[in-house]
């Protein structure tokens, strides 16, 4: 029977997204045409535009992967709009003539404009303010303080360099196979608070002792973000979520104390849902809803 | 009566015999006099997960709950009417007044979840995936009342629910061999009489209480403060002239009728 941390690396195997995987191959195309299409809109502007988030972290996983596309405009440069909200709303505009663009609170996420099928991408619209050691802004839709200073960079570095993506990694398939809301960026900063002095233990040692730290002292925990001190982070990171992690800590560590790691990750080969397609996804939901005779209509007491 | 260790136990024994495999890491805890059970629900479908989500069950105390009361606890379903969330967190499976068509007191929780719970979720799932809803949706608040009840009741004139609900609720009396307050020109026994009896055994007061005031709220949408006090003052002036008058309510409907109808009001269509 394999060990604890054997049996984590084969989960992490299994999660791994090589750089010539099928998934990641279609969201690279994707980049080409996006690229092209803020190219063809903004030809003479000065911009940059490459990967940001996991996959330039080197923590992405299979079970819920996202590409992010930064597309930021140099100090200066004006032709894609003044302000960060202009650049973010042209840069919306001109990819909504291929995608159907779903705004988010700093992103545009892309999916299929016919059958709004999710392409996994968000670009990220923002403006460099010295292009050198890579601070820049980025738009906040529908928030009070609607911009942010962020270093890319710098939080690149900060993950990737943190010699824990591969707890990261984990963490991010728990949380993910957990139902729990958490962004991304807040457990991974999170997990580097928690194992910063941990990186020479092993991944079943951290993963206990991140998750002992949730459940005993997750309220007196706090983080902040590397590239930017006056980021809130405290509406991402909140009451509701910090009860959230530690209950679900609780669980993880019932089954850890009985060595039942399974009942966490689930089997070592199981390559689990996020293999299908939301095509696939919706078809069987739909064939499932048809063998169902008459089921309970939601309802809601919306306050007045 | 079982105790709370009992009433546990046998909710462990029907999960790990019935739930095995969709509710996993569930543990089960008692607070307050409750009995609150949190796991990670997965939908299988066609032997793969369509979608997981952290839930926790409240388990009904009979008294002011009836039912299980469902919270999603991972943050995955933003708490907004439209997604048939409450603020405070709770799931709308379905219209209240309809729960015993899926629970009834003491039956396994694990039927439940596989029913109403399971069927929620996977909508949620496809709601994501496509914006639309696999087995539709009741309307909000007085609309969705209103179809419930006209559905149920096969009547579509909103005061005569209203009366309906009145009769449950013991506000008014009408002698089985009246006429029907629908207008059916039947005879009440020969009508809806059986139906309204049948509702009155499977639905709790204050859940039909809730229903009138849904009901009786369609008023509240469209008139101003004191419209509405003058409203509900005129109409409890009926109620309680018929009562001491040992009147039916029947006698007063035209007056009732012609109050609502005053204030120029009619219910939304739904569309069909």
């Amino acid at each position: 029977m394999a060990t604890a941390n054997e049996y984590l690396k084969k989960i992490l195997a299994s999660n791994n997204l090589k750089n010539d995987a099928e998934e990641i191959n279609k969201v690279r195309d994707e980049k080409s045409n996006v690229e092209k299409a803020i190219k063809d809109a903004y030809p003479e502007a000065k911009k940059t535009i490459r990967y940001g988030g996991s996959y330039a972290k080197n923590t992405m996983v299979k079970e819920n992967y996202d590409l992010d596309i930064l597309c930021y405009f140099h100090e200066g440069e004006n032709s894609a709009g003044t302000s960060l909200e202009e650049i973010y709303n042209n840069i919306k505009d001109c990819l909504a003539d291929t995608y159907f663009v779903q705004p988010k609170k700093s992103a545009l996420r892309l999916k299929n404009k016919d059958n709004k099928n999710d392409f996994h991408i968000d670009v990220v619209p923002g403006r460099f303010v010295e292009k050198d050691n890579g601070d820049a802004y980025l738009y906040q839709n529908g928030v009070e303080q609607n911009r942010l200073k962020t270093n890319p960079d710098k939080h690149i570095s900060y993950i990737k360099d943190s010699g824990l993506t591969d707890v990261i990694k984990l963490l991010k398939i728990w949380k993910n196979k957990n139902g729990l809301e958490l962004k991304t960026f807040v457990l991974e900063l999170l997990t580097i608070e928690v194992l910063k002095e941990r990186k020479d233990k092993s991944l079943s040692d951290n993963l206990k002792f991140f998750w002992e730290e949730m459940r005993d002292n997750v309220d007196s925990i706090s983080i902040e973000d590397p590239a930017n001190q006056n980021n809130d982070l405290s509406e991402m990171f909140n009451k509701s979520t910090k009860e959230a992690i530690k209950e679900i800590a609780e669980l993880a560590l019932d089954s850890v104390d009985s060595d039942n790691w399974e009942n966490i990750f689930g089997p070592a080969e199981d390559k689990d849902s996020n293999k299908t397609e939301n095509d696939d996804k919706k078809r069987k939901i739909e064939t499932f809803a048809s063998s169902v005779g008459v089921a309970a209509k939601p309802y809601v007491e919306l306050q007045r | 009566m079982l105790n709370y260790k009992d009433k546990i136990e046998k909710i462990k024994k029907d999960l790990d015999e019935n739930l095995k495999k969709e509710f996993l890491n569930y543990r089960i805890t008692a607070k307050n006099d409750k009995i609150f059970i949190s796991g990670v629900l997965l939908l299988f479908i066609q032997d793969e997960t369509v979608g997981r989500y952290f839930i926790e069950i409240e388990m009904p105390d009979m008294k002011n709950t009836f039912y299980p009361v469902i919270r999603e606890k991972g943050g995955k379903i933003p708490l907004i009417g439209e997604r048939h969330v409450n603020k405070n967190g709770t799931s709308c499976l379905f219209y209240p007044d309809d729960f015993k068509k899926y629970y009834k007191p003491n039956s396994e929780l694990s039927k439940f979840v596989k029913g109403p719970v399971f069927t929620y979720f996977v909508a949620q799932v496809y709601f994501e995936l496509t914006g639309r809803w696999l087995f539709g949706q009741m309307r909000h608040n007085a609309d969705g009342c209103y179809d419930y009840y006209s559905q149920k009741l096969k009547v579509s004139d909103h005061n005569v629910i209203i009366f309906f609900l009145c009769f449950l609720l013991k506000k008014c009396v009408i002698q089985k061999n009246e006429y029907c307050p629908c207008g059916s020109l039947k005879k009440f026994r020969k009508c809806h009489y059986h139906k309204l009896i049948k509702i009155e055994h499977c639905v709790p007061k204050a859940m039909l209480e809730n229903s009138l005031t849904r009901m009786l709220s369609y008023v509240d949408e469209l008139k101003t403060r004191q419209e509405r006090l003058k409203f509900k003052r005129e109409l409890n002036l009926i109620i309680s002239k018929s009562l001491a008058e040992n009147n039916t309510l029947w006698y007063n409907i035209n007056s009732i009728s012609r109050l609502i109808s005053n204030l120029n009001y009619k219910p939304k269509s739904n569309g069909k």
